[in-house]
């Protein structure tokens, strides 16, 4: 039942963790970690560094974090995410701005790693997540082994017609990307980090 | 424009804080801290420590709650913590124990 | 910097190298290896583009698996199904679009917001 909303309106801020089973909309800020059943929209000048497990998701503001959305993701003109996307459905329009992975994938896998993490500070997170190695995820030819869960399903969809790919859904050319950066590390190795400590 | 409203599914572990009136129909653990009014209606329930210009309670506060100008205990509020509050009503039916500090 | 006339590479033609030039190219077959251009890449839904890609701007509409760098805008359309690495100053992605890979944009954030690890 989706009717009711809750609002976090513009002069107000929540630092921790927001869970709940209806609509959320937010206009000012959230650190920490938003767990919703139902649709998040964040507005314009709302600012979330949280990770986000949600059923649809429209952004208009900024968000930092990890997003896992059920449905779909909807990056309007004025949004700006930097973090890793999970979705099945995810479109951007003309004016949107976003640094991260894309994973139309494995949307469990990567919600039940962003779901294991506890909820931190942004400060926090972005040390947790600048331990995640890059290589993890630089290695094509040895990711075979480690993103299992993801290869056969992403393979799945596309190039059923196409043959010959060894290429993993990896990009091989990742590697050698400017940021070797923590941001870009897709959620499930994230998960693996976490589980070793 | 509508205020900041905290629905009856929601759960929030942590800190809110602002400057706009806030009301609560849902579950806050943590802190509550807020430079207008706050409004915990029936059937909320807060385990914090509020802060607010008038703050009125309808549901459940576990906390010490600090009004700048007025607290309000409302029928079948039920709170349990230290109030400091220039003003204080608390009505017939409503349930409180802790200290009271009106020389605020 | 384009000439008027567009370069099609047909359904059932497959180039393996690198490919350069400045004329808007429409692809509908298979390129694999390395794309250069100074102007416009279409890939039609037959399209399949196995290589790193730069252009000016650059449309989906069929397959594409490698890095793909615009200089001006990038349109992933419905029909696309793009693996790899996006990077372009304005990107947009229909819905329907299949994407898995990273995308690489420059994102102002507001002041006092870091972006993790960026």
């Amino acid at each position: 039942m989706a009717e009711r909303e809750t609002i976090i309106g513009e002069g107000i801020r929540v630092s921790g963790e927001i869970r709940g089973d209806e609509d959320l909309l937010v206009r000012g800020r959230v650190d920490g970690k938003i767990q919703i059943t139902q649709k998040l929209t964040v507005e314009e000048g709302a600012i979330i560094e949280a990770d986000v497990d949600v059923r649809a998701l429209i952004v208009s503001g900024t968000v930092v974090g990890n997003i896992v959305a059920s449905e779909s993701v909807k990056l309007l003109a004025s949004a700006r995410v930097v973090g890793n996307l999970a979705s099945p459905r995810v479109s951007m329009d003309a004016g949107a701005a976003f640094r991260g992975r894309v994973d139309m994938g494995d949307v469990e896998a990567a919600r039940s790693a962003v779901v294991a993490r506890p909820a931190v500070r942004p400060a926090q997170t972005s040390e947790q997540v600048e331990k995640a190695a890059p290589p993890r995820i630089a290695i094509p030819a040895k990711a075979a082994p480690m993103p299992t869960r993801v290869v056969p399903k992403l393979s799945a969809p596309a190039p059923a017609v196409k043959t010959t790919t060894t290429s993993t859904p990896a990009v091989p050319t990742m590697p050698r990307v400017s940021s070797a950066s923590s941001a870009n590390a897709p959620v499930w190795a994230k998960k693996k980090m976490i589980k070793r400590r | 424009m509508a205020n900041t409203v905290i629905g009856s599914s929601i759960v929030i572990d942590g800190e809110v804080s602002g400057d706009e009136p806030i009301t609560v129909l849902g579950q806050v653990k943590g802190k509550i801290a807020i430079s207008q009014n706050v409004t915990i209606e029936a059937g909320a329930h807060v385990e914090a420590d509020v802060e607010g210009q008038t703050v009125t309670i309808s549901g459940r506060v576990t906390g010490n709650v600090v009004a700048r100008e007025r607290l309000e205990l409302k029928t079948d509020a039920k709170m349990v913590g230290d109030a400091k509050a220039p003003r204080i009503v608390v009505a017939d039916g409503a349930s409180f124990k802790g200290n009271v500090d009106m020389d605020v | 910097m384009a000439s008027d006339e567009t370069c099609l590479i047909g359904e059932k033609i497959t180039v393996r190298g690198q490919l350069s030039g400045k004329q808007d190219l429409v692809v509908e077959g298979r390129i694999e290896g390395r794309v250069a251009l100074d102007s416009h890449l279409t890939v039609e839904p037959s399209g399949l583009v196995e290589a790193d890609v730069e252009a000016t701007k650059a449309t989906i509409r069929g397959e594409i698996r490698g890095t793909l760098q615009a200089t001006r805008q990038a349109i992933l359309e419905a029909s696309s199904r793009v693996t790899g690495k996006v990077s372009a100053p304005q990107i947009i992605i229909e819905e329907g679009a299949r994407f898995s890979g990273e995308i690489d944009m420059e994102v102002p954030l507001p002041d006092g917001i870091r972006a993790g690890g960026v």
